[in-house]
């Protein structure tokens, strides 16, 4: 585990936004002030399940600036690995956890002449605190949000008392989110997508096919994308030892289940915690931080996502 | 100083141009592009309209627009700042000036700015017109001072 820098935190209290989704109140354990956050920040939270400890990493939806507590929403994952269903199942007011300090790999463009988010489902987290930091620097935003049905639309009420000029809904049934918006916004506008990795590629798709620079164009995942083939393939380490990676687990778990110390954080590919230098191979990348130019070179690899292209790589740890 | 030649950008969903007569001239190869690849395109020629009016023309185009703007080198810093503060950005314009370019050189000593002839680069040092030091003038031009800088010249006396 990574658990370097951490502050201890007390369950405050919990919210049923919706049928699957809990917003959570987090304070400090020992009632001091939370380090400040900036819009789009997120936190890790560290909890212990049979022993392990799980990593999850989750956006701070309350307005920046707040230091007496953090909040974050979490939906049940049908699919969940433990994150949401301990958060969901067990977590209880009072429990204490170890989180993360604040990090921030969504931040807004300050060059941005107008901001328009773009949020499907639970990915509506990171645009509650980026719009909350706008409206009190009295910028221009607006949101489009995708969603099932407003009975399963989380922070549904806020929005459309907080924000019911810039909000757009878009309830499956009755009108669905497609990119035609794209095409309306103005020159200076920057875009954020999140959502499922299928929402985000496809507007970003649409985005630069319209011919949006790719500066103009913002996404988080939470996900790391699901493009690349999973085969089984080896690496060798500097120190000598051999580690394979099956076809159903990371570079990443790899490592940690060998007992090797690697470097982690979003577990997405966005951070570059995990970043390895690779001494030989090639590597079939995932992630979403590494420039065109990295991603040729083959130097380095992100081993939370990334793979090798090859049977084997060496990599320097 | 180099000659700025425009490059075609591709995959815009429209193209703007805008510039005087000698602007459009070499201009002329993308418009031509452009036309060959039937996609959307908007000429503006300098003087047509105030520069009020263009600007409201740049602040209300659409994201997926490219625009190049040419004309003469004293007018271009102008026109630049506008199409900056309607929200094109580096990857959305190319700017492309002709004539004597006068560019500023930041004084080291007393922080003020002298304009000087840009062919002129290559003859210097120059001197501050401020205070009258001599400087040598880099490369360096800092987007900050909007200026290349001047360092103090440093005779050997030989």
């Amino acid at each position: 585990m990574n658990l370097h820098k951490t502050i201890p935190v007390q369950v405050k209290s919990i919210h049923q936004e919706t049928p699957c989704v809990k917003r959570f109140t987090l304070v400090h354990k020992h009632n001091d002030p939370l380090p400040y956050f900036s819009g789009g920040s997120h936190i890790t939270t560290y909890v212990e399940l049979d022993g392990q400890t799980i990593a999850r990493s989750y956006s701070l939806t309350n307005p920046p600036g707040q230091t007496a507590a953090y909040q974050i929403a979490i939906r049940l994952n049908e699919s969940s690995q433990g994150g949401s269903l301990y958060w969901h199942e067990w977590m209880k007011v009072g429990d204490t956890l170890q989180v993360g300090f604040p990090q921030n790999h969504f931040p807004l463009s300050f060059k941005a002449k107008h901001h328009v988010f773009y949020a499907a489902g639970i990915g509506i987290t990171p645009f509650m605190s980026m719009m909350a930091e706008l409206k009190e620097e009295g910028r221009t935003f607006e949101l489009h949000y995708a969603v099932k049905s407003r009975e399963t639309c989380p922070f549904y009420s806020f929005l459309t008392e907080t924000y019911p000029e810039q909000t757009h809904f878009y309830f499956s049934k009755e009108n669905r989110l497609t990119d035609a918006s794209l095409w309306e916004h103005r020159v200076g506008t920057h875009v954020y997508f999140c959502g499922p990795p299928s929402f985000i590629e496809e507007f970003t798709r649409s985005a630069l096919e319209i011919g949006y620079p790719s500066s103009s164009i913002h996404y988080e995942r939470f996900t790391p994308s699901q493009t690349l083939t999973r085969r089984r393939f080896e690496v060798e380490l500097t120190s000598g030892q051999t580690v394979s990676v099956p076809e159903e687990e990371t570079l990443l778990e790899a490592l940690l289940k060998s007992g090797i110390k690697a470097p982690y954080s979003c577990r997405a590919g966005r951070c570059g915690t995990c970043e390895l230098k690779v001494l030989e191979g090639k590597v079939d990348h995932g992630d979403s931080l590494l420039s065109e130019e990295e991603r040729n070179g083959h130097r380095s690899i992100l081993s939370c996502v990334s793979r090798a292209q090859s049977g084997k790589i060496r990599i320097q740890l | 100083m180099k000659k700025i030649k425009p490059a075609f950008v591709h995959s815009k969903r429209m193209y703007l141009f805008c510039g005087d007569q000698k602007g459009m001239e070499r201009l002329t190869p993308i418009i031509k592009k452009v036309m060959k690849e039937n996609v959307s395109f908007e000429v503006v020629f300098l003087g047509e309209k105030e520069e009020t009016d263009i600007s409201m023309w740049m602040r209300n185009q659409k994201m997926g627009t490219f625009l190049y703007m040419a004309m003469e080198w004293s007018k271009l810093g102008n026109f630049k700042n506008v199409a900056v503060e309607c929200g094109f950005s580096e990857e959305e314009a190319q700017f492309i000036g002709h004539g004597v370019r006068m560019i500023d050189v930041f004084c080291c000593k007393c922080h003020q700015k002298t304009k000087i002839d840009s062919g002129k680069l290559g003859n210097l040092p120059t001197t501050c017109s401020h205070c009258h030091l001599k400087l040598s003038v880099s490369d360096h031009y800092s987007p900050l001072r909007g200026s290349y800088l001047g360092y103090a010249n440093l005779e050997t006396g030989e």
